[in-house]
């Protein structure tokens, strides 16, 4: 690797029509629009060439975000404004980069996440939540195995159609919020549709992810 | 707009990202500045529509007029459909999300002739009729172009009219004449009528066809031919310097770029080589300015060049040095697809390695000399010998090659022909000293069946029964035992039908709408492919599709597709045909005109 290169997070939102981009393919889209940008990031080397790009958090298909980040690996000097302009104008409004900073915290740091539901009967989650346990199947690397959500569901509030929560993240232990919102969807008896936002991401001590 | 539907549909359904558009470098327009909205269908699904050259040329030069927008669509897999129908969402385009029965133009692209009944399963999602004389002045336009409109007559019943030939003048002089036809509150008949006359647009409800008592075509009315439009020049022809970058994985994700348009070879059994004559080759310069804008503006790192036959462009070794210093600076690879395993040398190999090493793929479709000689596919043993060899002092171990069974001529020793050729392939692998020595040869044989098309010279000739080909599919086979060797085959039901519809003539409308009505769709997905129901539309209609496939024609017999003039003239087919049944090969145009009708517009001519 270059000597001079130096690691740089970008911040950017998944919003719109970009919800439906997976994880795998939003890489791609970003590797390609580092490219379009022009910006002077390091690749990796050997047969296959492809610009080094890790995301903090994956997110799933169809979970819109305002708080996402990659890093990157810089090999000239360049502004961490420049390389938002620059992304800005290769992506479009549904994939918007927000900020670039040196990073702080390590990917490994992160511990939980905050969302923003948008579900229909909101006014129903508090009820939901006092039940004595909220029990779902989870898949895991060694099969189906029962867990209490409850304990692990933060509540933020509940404002209007709207519940905020905060849930487990990261590699070690992870809570996929549609697993929330289908156990809510199973407590009030009917298909609930929801909207689902990723607000913030936090580390061990609480702060946000930097 | 069904944006918030489709968010709600969409967590339900295999890749959603291939609905949603929305892509980067797709294109949004301010509807109310619009006066003509083009839906661009192509009748298949997203991951192969969306690495097709031509609906990318087409989309960037219609969008290039401000006051029109022309949107994708593409078809959808089954489960998406049925999330559509239940939530009352019709076929919508990619850019607007709004349903395309608004638009002014559905323009189809026909590429191959088991996407058919594709058409139908669009035009039916999309919420309207499917024939076009069912549908009025307050439903869009529906259109076809691409290679298959070469014989549009079984799709007659569903279009308001083609476009033969290249699009890229007469679809904006179409759009021209509809603007204005709608500004003058014109019907469309009255449009319709007009657009007949300008060149290459092919109108089939002015056309009638009267058949025999045995099934043959009696007579079309009027005689009156539609002569098929070309790009004179192909450096001024509009070139797009943009693509669609999809989000999800498609067959093809890369930037294309068109070297060259036509094919200098004349191979008897290839409908590409007839249809898109003359040859006609884009400068040096204008390529690699054209591919350093698409790497420029896609981010793409893989780029691909586009052509019948890439070795025949004139300056290849100049081309592909120049090339490389772009693509090799920018860590891009190139790839060099239709390449000729004659026009294979040391130096293009040192070129393609150079950036990728991938498998290598040769066609010599036939076992013998003498089979290729009826063929007229020019190469000769030594030369794919030759070929290999290079190849395997470059380090390739596997070698695929394709054969087509069910040729003109064809014999059994031409079967074991494929048998001889492919172990004295073997042989020189191990005959030679500087073969990578780490891995064991392996060579992969792709069978296919020889289907007869429009505007060849094999025209005339009657596609091999069932039997035959499986017959000597299982010869070679039994003779062909090598566990270095891996052999495929095509499935002789999609053949078959695919032999029919390619000369079928205006009574196929009524079998494709019978196949398509019982649930036919998707048929060139084996998955999808319901040989049985094709079976009974054609009963039920009465006709036989081994009329159509396995039928000989006469020279003077009146063919389906004989109201149009792809400038390639019948006497010249006629000829080829004889040709091929004396075992006369006819040199490429570089070496010798053939005098095939292009005439003036032909520049090879001049050599
Ligand atoms: S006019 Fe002659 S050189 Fe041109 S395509 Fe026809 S046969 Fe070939």
């Amino acid at each position: 690797m270059n000597e001079k290169s130096k690691p740089m997070r970008v911040f950017f939102k998944k919003t719109g029509r970009a919800k439906f981009i997976s994880h795998l393919d939003l890489q791609r889209t970003m590797q390609r629009a580092l490219k379009r940008a022009g910006l002077p990031v390091w690749e990796t080397e050997g047969f296959n060439p492809h610009i080094y790009i890790t995301f903090a958090l994956p997110l799933s298909l169809g979970i819109e975000s305002t708080c996402e980040s990659f890093d990157i690996k810089i090999i000239e000097d360049i502004q961490a404004d420049e390389i938002r302009e620059k992304l800005n104008a290769a992506l479009n409004e549904d994939l918007h980069i927000i900020a670039v900073a040196e990073p702080v915290y390590k990917h490994t740091e992160i511990i939980k996440a905050e969302y923003e539901i948008a579900v229909e009967n909101a006014e129903k989650f508090a009820e939901f939540m006092s039940q004595n346990e909220i029990i779902i199947t989870k898949k895991t690397k060694k099969g189906e195995a029962q867990i209490d959500l409850k304990p692990l569901i933060e509540l933020r509030g509940i404002e209007g159609e709207k519940v905020v929560l905060i849930l487990p993240a990261g590699n070690e232990f992870n809570v996929n919020p549609m697993q929330v919102t289908s156990a809510f969807s199973a407590f009030v008896g009917e298909e609930l549709q929801a909207r689902i936002t990723r607000t913030a991401v936090f580390c061990v001590d609480g702060e946000a992810f930097i | 707009m069904y944006k918030e539907k489709l968010e709600i549909i969409l967590p339900n359904v295999q890749k959603p990202a291939r609905y949603i558009g929305g892509e980067i470098n797709s294109i949004h327009k301010e509807k109310s500045k619009i006066d003509v909205r083009f839906a661009f269908c192509f009748p298949e699904t997203y991951d192969i529509g969306m690495s097709h050259l031509g609906m990318k040329i087409l989309y960037s030069l219609k969008n290039n007029v401000d006051n029109y927008w022309c949107e994708r669509v593409f078809m959808h897999l089954p489960d998406m459909a049925e999330e559509m129908r239940k939530n009352s969402i019709l076929l919508y385009g990619l850019e607007s999300l709004e349903p395309i029965r608004d638009f002014d133009f559905i323009g189809f692209t026909l590429q191959y002739e088991l996407t058919y009944t594709n058409v139908l399963a669009m035009l039916d999602l999309a919420g309207l009729p499917v024939l076009a004389k069912e549908r009025t002045d307050t439903h869009p336009l529906v259109i076809g172009g691409g290679p298959c409109v070469c014989n549009p007559e079984p799709l007659a019943d569903f279009f308001d009219l083609f476009v033969i030939g290249e699009g890229e003048e007469v679809n904006l002089e179409l759009m021209k004449l509809y603007e204005k036809c709608k500004k003058e509150k014109k019907s469309k008949a009255e449009f319709i009528e007009k657009a007949a006359e300008i060149e290459g647009i092919y109108v089939p409800s002015l056309y009638e066809t009267t058949y025999k008592n045995d099934g043959r075509i009696e007579k079309i009315t009027p005689e009156k031919k539609v002569k098929k439009r070309i790009i004179k020049n192909l450096n001024e022809a509009f070139t797009p310097e943009i693509f669609v970058v999809p989000f999800c994985e498609i067959v093809h994700d890369r930037a294309i770029s068109e070297i060259l348009r036509g094919c200098i070879r004349g191979c008897r059994f290839c409908q590409a080589g007839f249809i898109y004559r003359p040859y006609r080759e884009r400068s040096e310069g204008k390529i690699l300015g054209n591919i350093k804008s698409l790497c420029e503006n896609t981010g793409y790192d893989e780029v691909s060049l586009s052509s019948l036959s890439t070795g025949d462009y004139k300056e290849i070794e100049n081309l592909l040095k120049i090339l490389t210093d772009y693509t090799n600076k920018n860590s891009i690879n190139l790839s060099l697809p239709s390449m000729r395993i004659d026009s294979f040398n040391d130096e293009i190999l040192q070129q393609v390695k150079s950036v990728r090493k991938s498998g290598l793929t040769f066609a010599p479709e036939a076992g013998t000399q003498r089979l290729r000689d009826i063929i007229n596919k020019n190469i000769t043993e030594d030369d794919i010998l030759r070929g290999c060899k290079i190849a395997f002092e470059g380090g390739y171990t596997s070698v695929k090659l394709y054969f087509m069974l069910g040729l003109p001529e064809e014999t059994d020793e031409d079967i074991e022909g494929i048998k001889i050729l492919v172990e004295k392939i073997i042989e020189l692998f191990y005959n030679t000293p500087e073969r990578n020595k780490s891995k064991a040869i392996s060579i992969s044989v792709t069978l296919s069946t020889f289907i007869p098309k429009p505007f060849t010279p094999f025209e005339f000739e009657p596609q091999l029964s069932r039997e035959e080909i499986i017959r000597k599919r299982k010869y070679l086979l039994s003779i062909l035992k090598n566990k270095k060797v891996k052999i495929s085959w095509s499935d002789y039901n999609a053949s078959i039908l695919e032999a029919a519809l390619a000369r079928g003539d205006r009574r196929l409308g009524k079998v494709i709408l019978k196949a398509w009505q019982s649930g036919c769709q998707l048929d060139g997905w084996d998955e999808h492919f319901n040989f049985e129901k094709w079976e009974k539309a054609f009963s039920d209609c009465g006709l036989d599709m081994s009329f159509y496939a396995n039928r000989k024609r006469e020279y003077d017999e009146i063919t389906p597709w004989s109201m149009l003039n792809m400038l390639v003239s019948r006497e010249f087919l006629i000829e080829e045909n004889k040709r091929a049944h004396d075992m006369k090969t006819t040199p490429s145009c570089r070496e010798k005109c053939a005098s095939c009708g292009i005439g003036g517009a032909c520049s090879e001519r001049k050599i």
